[in-house]
């Protein structure tokens, strides 16, 4: 086996005219036996894992890792991550899938090993910057952490001494964490949450929590033999590698697929049914689908008529009807008359015998039905929360909710975790995120905050972003930017942001926080049937407890001076508070160590110890 | 890299050279599966060991309805596709666009490697944004018709190509067709000396045998000079000769180019030194190198398995009559400084007017012999009808063979421009024969 050189090789090689291809004399063990392969290096080994490098394999270049777990945060899936800290320069090297964890399973897009791509950026922001010029003017100065912590801390007390608590916001886009902040925010009394969810995904939540209460749908598509889906899941939509891989799955087993979507997306070439419906028309087919289920009696009675308030239906809509199932059916057929597939053809362009032929193949697989809608036509469409509403009534009619192969509510797939400390909950209402002429908002008006700040319903005099960049992504970026630059309505800007974005050119101070690796966080999701839970940390904290070296906070061993968010509220909340009049303080002591400031491993140790028992 | 009826070679654009999948050997050699494997969210890619019957691979492949790609080439290709599409497998079946929704990137790899950071790098930031703007590609999109888009959507049965593989471009561009020309004058001079004084034509003296092997020589070295200016790595020429890998004719090739000037030298050594065995033998030795060194780059490109239209066994004469034509045509154009003997003189103009001539009817068996691929068929479109029909009926045809047999036959005295025509003639041809099929996407 091997290379044989040839006579002209080896003289060649001898006098120097070409580099010497010697044969490995100390190969590395074999994990496996010839012909057998694993995916990942043994937990075990972890520690101490030893490799070839890719491009130097030919001459046997080696490296030693230390290996050490974590999760991905470029969507909300939170898929697991093993990071790979070189031995030699004790920097992450490469992140490569975690085969243990749940949802993931060891396989990741590309956004998850492009994480390298985030923490090596030469552009990221590495130390606290504080504005000198005007906003906006791009002109900064580096300053010490110590002084934006008091000075930021100082600020926010006053107000709440003040009473102006609705002078303070925290507006986040993707969360990434089990309730942290919503407990901080608590702490400090205040109705300080502001989100991106109304420009997103409130549509589809809307729907569901119509129905059941939860605001997520976690179908079981591993199981499934039927799934419909209303939005392009395969490497593109919600969930999509824990979803696709458990699409695939389900269709490997005989499962056929459905897509409702104006795109061939890669989930539209995958599926069995592709029904390209006009944007807005989706609700159309979908009651078309309905009529179908229920005029050929596809439905499953036994769940229609045990969790469906039908006599409550009957005794408001139709009065005097005797409460028997056999009306409510016969009135429900009356309603639905009009909803005819030639109907839906004409609203949608899809052609009525495919959606006969679907509706079928629905009421077939009947509890084996899984669905999902999250943003696609949820999202952006006037009236898209009924997408969600008429997919989930399918759901309902073939008995699919809860069962195997079925769809979920989202919260039977999901973990709360239970913190040390619970404050009670904020006496104050924050007009500018829940507006009381929009009673029925689902989730906070916050593409009209610029607005209200604008029209003078109030002013924020403490206001942080952290993984929000409404200059870019909302759909009115110019009205972001002249609240933000006008020092009347916003007092104080603080973006918390590993790298440079369009809103953070408009703040007074820009924080440097983790990415991935660099951040702890507890993640859970309804990512399939099933609950399970992620634990998100900085790898070279990690590291650096393995090699013993002394470290308090996690900055001290990110790049730069990179904060993680955890810590830096800890921080804060201690210095709003220094003398512990205002309550704050008694919210953030260590559950262990009396009357001391609590550490972010104590604050997991205590979520973990309640789940082990 | 033409070797690959698969396209799946490319120049690594950090250390340029030659890279391909090595199925992550740094992974397997350890117990690994290969990152790909690895990494797929839907276990789309399965890897293993087919001679191990509980494998999964095993088990799928007897399973399954599988398909390869090409098997016509031989290569014993052990990568299978269950339900495998053939409108998603052979590039022929679909059209190239120009620009793609999601990849409109159609110049990232191989020569073109880092083009933008190239093309970038002397510019402003604001000549960056207006390069890669979608505007200033004249993009054009066929008007939207809403009430007939998703009939079209649903109906039209035709596969339609929307991502592809950056083009590689044309890897082997001039200076291989450069090279094709010098080495066949370099080859030619020699065969055509040896010729004339075989059949004993009056006037192969001492002078013209100098100048002949001084010519010889020299192109030799321009041969060598664009062999090596061709690699991306020119330090990886020694490789070749110094790695040999005997099937190769890429090595034959250089091992004859290098012996071919070794005998020349010889003969020039034996000519200096008036040593007649010397030059008897070194002028045997140098004629059989000599018809190798005319010839192998037939065989070369029958090894490029990816290039259909290159398989042809009329690339051997191809390249013995051009061999031929550059000689004498060369040989003319040292008459006008060198005073041949008229026996000589007749000579050389002979060959001239055979060779092309011989040249005209091997082109036209070439293309009209009926072709058995698709790809080769569309090289021949290519040259005929298409991209390089005006360089080949002008350049190749007309200005390359005809008007300079014309001339030959009108007006002798005008031979030394028939003879500039001929050697043009030669480098067109080669250009067109080797970026022709070049064309043609593998993947």
């Amino acid at each position: 086996m091997g290379h044989q050189p040839t006579f002209i090789e080896k003289i060649a090689e001898k006098v120097g005219l070409i580099p010497t291809l010697r044969a490995d004399e100390s190969p590395l063990p074999s994990l496996t036996e010839p012909g057998k392969l694993q995916g990942f290096p043994p937990p075990e080994k972890w520690d101490d894992w030893e490799e070839y490098e890719a491009t130097g394999w030919a001459r046997k270049e080696k490296k030693k890792y230390s290996i050490v777990p974590t999760t991905c945060f470029n969507c909300e899936s939170a898929c697991g991550l093993l990071a790979y800290i070189d031995k030699t320069t004790g920097a992450v090297r490469k992140f490569e899938g975690n085969p243990y964890h749940p949802a993931s399973r060891g396989r990741n897009c590309a956004k998850g090993p492009a994480t390298i791509n985030q923490i090596t950026d030469p552009e990221r922001i590495l130390y606290p910057l504080k504005r000198t010029g005007e906003r906006g003017e791009g002109k900064w100065e580096r300053v010490s952490w110590d002084n934006v912590l008091d000075d930021i801390a100082g600020k926010i007390r006053k107000a709440l001494q003040e009473k102006r608590h609705n002078e303070v916001a925290y507006h986040v886009g993707r969360p990434g964490h089990e309730g942290y902040m919503d407990r901080v925010l608590k702490s400090w009394g205040i109705d300080g949450h502001n989100s991106h969810t109304n420009v997103c995904s409130s549509g589809a939540r809307f729907g569901y929590n119509l129905w059941h209460g939860y605001d997520r749908p976690s179908p079981d598509h591993a199981n499934a033999d039927f799934i419909l889906l209303i939005s392009a899941h395969l490497e593109s939509g919600h969930y999509f590698n824990p979803h696709a891989q458990r699409i695939i799955e389900g269709m490997m087993a005989g499962a056929k697929l459905a897509v409702m979507d104006p795109r061939l997306s890669n989930t539209a070439s995958m599926a069995n049914y592709w029904m390209p419906s006009y944007p807005g028309s989706e609700a159309a087919v979908l009651l078309a689908m309905a009529k179908i289920l229920i005029d050929e009696n596809l439905y499953n009675r036994d769940f229609v008529e045990n969790w469906v308030n039908w006599k409550e239906y009957l005794e408001h809509d139709h009065p005097g009807t005797s409460l028997t199932f056999e009306n409510f059916i016969t009135k429900l057929k009356e309603v639905y008359t009009e909803y005819t597939p030639e109907f839906a053809e004409n609203e949608s362009g899809v052609k009525a015998e495919m959606i006969i032929n679907v509706s079928r193949e629905i009421g077939k697989a009947g509890s084996r039905f899984a669905t999902h809608n999250w943003r696609a036509a949820g999202s952006g469409n006037l009236g898209g929360w009924a997408v969600a509403r008429c997919l989930h009534f399918l759901n309902v009619l073939t008995g699919s909710v809860g069962t195997v192969g079925g769809t979920s509510p989202s919260a039977w797939n999901k973990f709360k975790p239970n913190f040390f400390d619970n404050p009670p909950a904020q006496k104050f209402w924050n007009e500018l995120h829940f507006p009381k002429e929009y009673p029925l908002a689902f989730f906070e008006m916050s593409f009209l905050l610029p607005h209200f700040l604008k029209e003078g319903r109030g002013k924020l005099d403490v206001y942080f972003t952290r993984v929000f960049n409404p200059v870019w992504t909302y759909p009115d970026g110019f009205s972001w930017i002249e609240a933000l630059t006008d020092k009347s309505k916003i007092g104080m800007h603080i973006a918390l942001t590993p790298t440079w974005n369009e809103t953070a050119y408009y703040a007074d101070y820009v924080l440097p926080m983790g990415h991935a690796s660099e951040r702890h966080d507890i993640n859970s999701y309804e990512t399939h049937s099933g609950v399970w839970i992620a634990f998100r940390q900085p790898v070279l904290r990690e590291a650096a407890r393995r090699n013993g070296k002394p470290f308090t906070f996690t900055y001290e061993v990110n790049p730069g001076e990179v904060w993680e968010e955890d810590e830096f509220w800890i921080e804060l909340s201690w210095r709003i508070d220094p003398d512990g009049s205002l309550g704050i303080r008694d919210h953030f002591k260590s559950p262990y160590r009396k009357e001391e400031k609590i550490t972010v491993d104590e604050y997991y140790q205590f979520i973990l110890n309640i789940l082990k028992a | 890299m033409q070797a690959c009826p698969y396209d799946a070679l490319y120049i690594d654009p950090d250390t340029h050279t030659a890279a391909k999948c090595n199925y992550c050997a740094h992974r397997v050699d350890i117990g690994l599966e290969p990152a790909c494997v690895n990494v797929c969210p839907e276990h789309a890619i399965i890897s293993g060991d087919m001679d191990d019957p509980n494998s999964e691979i095993a088990q799928l492949l007897a399973r399954e309805q599988v398909t390869v790609r090409k098997p016509e080439k031989y290569t014993g290709p052990n990568v299978f596709y269950i339900n495998g599409d053939s409108a998603s497998l052979t590039p022929s079946e679909t059209d190239r666009q120009d620009q793609y929704i999601w990849g409109s990137q159609n110049k990232g790899v191989g020569h073109y490697a880092r083009f933008l950071e190239k093309t970038t790098d002397r510019k402003t930031f604001e000549d960056m944004v207006n390069e890669l703007s979608p505007s200033s590609r004249e993009m054009s999109f066929p008007p939207i018709n809403p009430k007939r888009s998703v009939e079209v959507l649903m109906e039209k049965a035709k596969a339609k190509r929307v991502y592809d593989t950056p083009d590689k471009g044309i890897l082997w561009g001039w200076e291989v067709a450069g090279y094709v020309l010098t080495k066949a004058i370099s080859s030619g001079v020699i065969l055509l000396l040896v010729m004339a004084d075989l059949l004993g034509v009056k006037g192969v003296t001492q002078e013209v045998e100098y100048t002949t092997v001084f010519i010889s020589l020299f192109f030799l070295l321009l041969t060598g000079i664009l062999l090596v200016k061709d690699l991306d790595q020119p330090k990886r020429f020694l490789y070749v000769l110094l790695r040999p890998h005997w099937n190769s004719w890429l090595v034959r090739g250089g091992y004859s180019i290098t012996f071919f000037g070794l005998f020349v030298s010889v003969w020039l050594f034996g000519l200096y030194f008036n040593i007649e065995s010397v030059v008897l033998v070194a002028r045997w030795l140098s004629v059989l190198a000599g018809l190798m060194v005319a010839v192998y780059t037939a065989f070369l490109f029958a090894q490029a398995k990816g290039r259909d239209f290159w398989q042809s066994p009329m690339l051997v004469l191809h390249m013995l009559v051009h061999s031929l034509m550059a000689g004498s045509a060369f040989f003319v154009l040292i008459g006008l400084v060198v005073a041949f003997s008229p026996s000589m003189n007749g000579f050389i103009l002979l060959i001239l007017k055979i060779s092309t001539v011989v040249n005209v009817i091997l082109i036209g068996i070439e293309l009209s012999v009926p072709h058995a691929t698709h790809d080769s068929k569309s090289v021949v479109e290519m040259i005929l009808k298409g991209n390089y029909s005006k360089l080949f009926w002008i350049g190749a045809m007309l200005l390359g063979n005809i008007i300079p047999v014309l001339i030959l036959f009108v007006n002798p005295q005008w031979a030394f421009t028939s003879a500039l025509f001929v050697l043009s003639g030669i480098y067109v041809t080669e250009k067109i024969w080797i970026e022709a099929p070049q064309r043609i996407s593998l993947t």
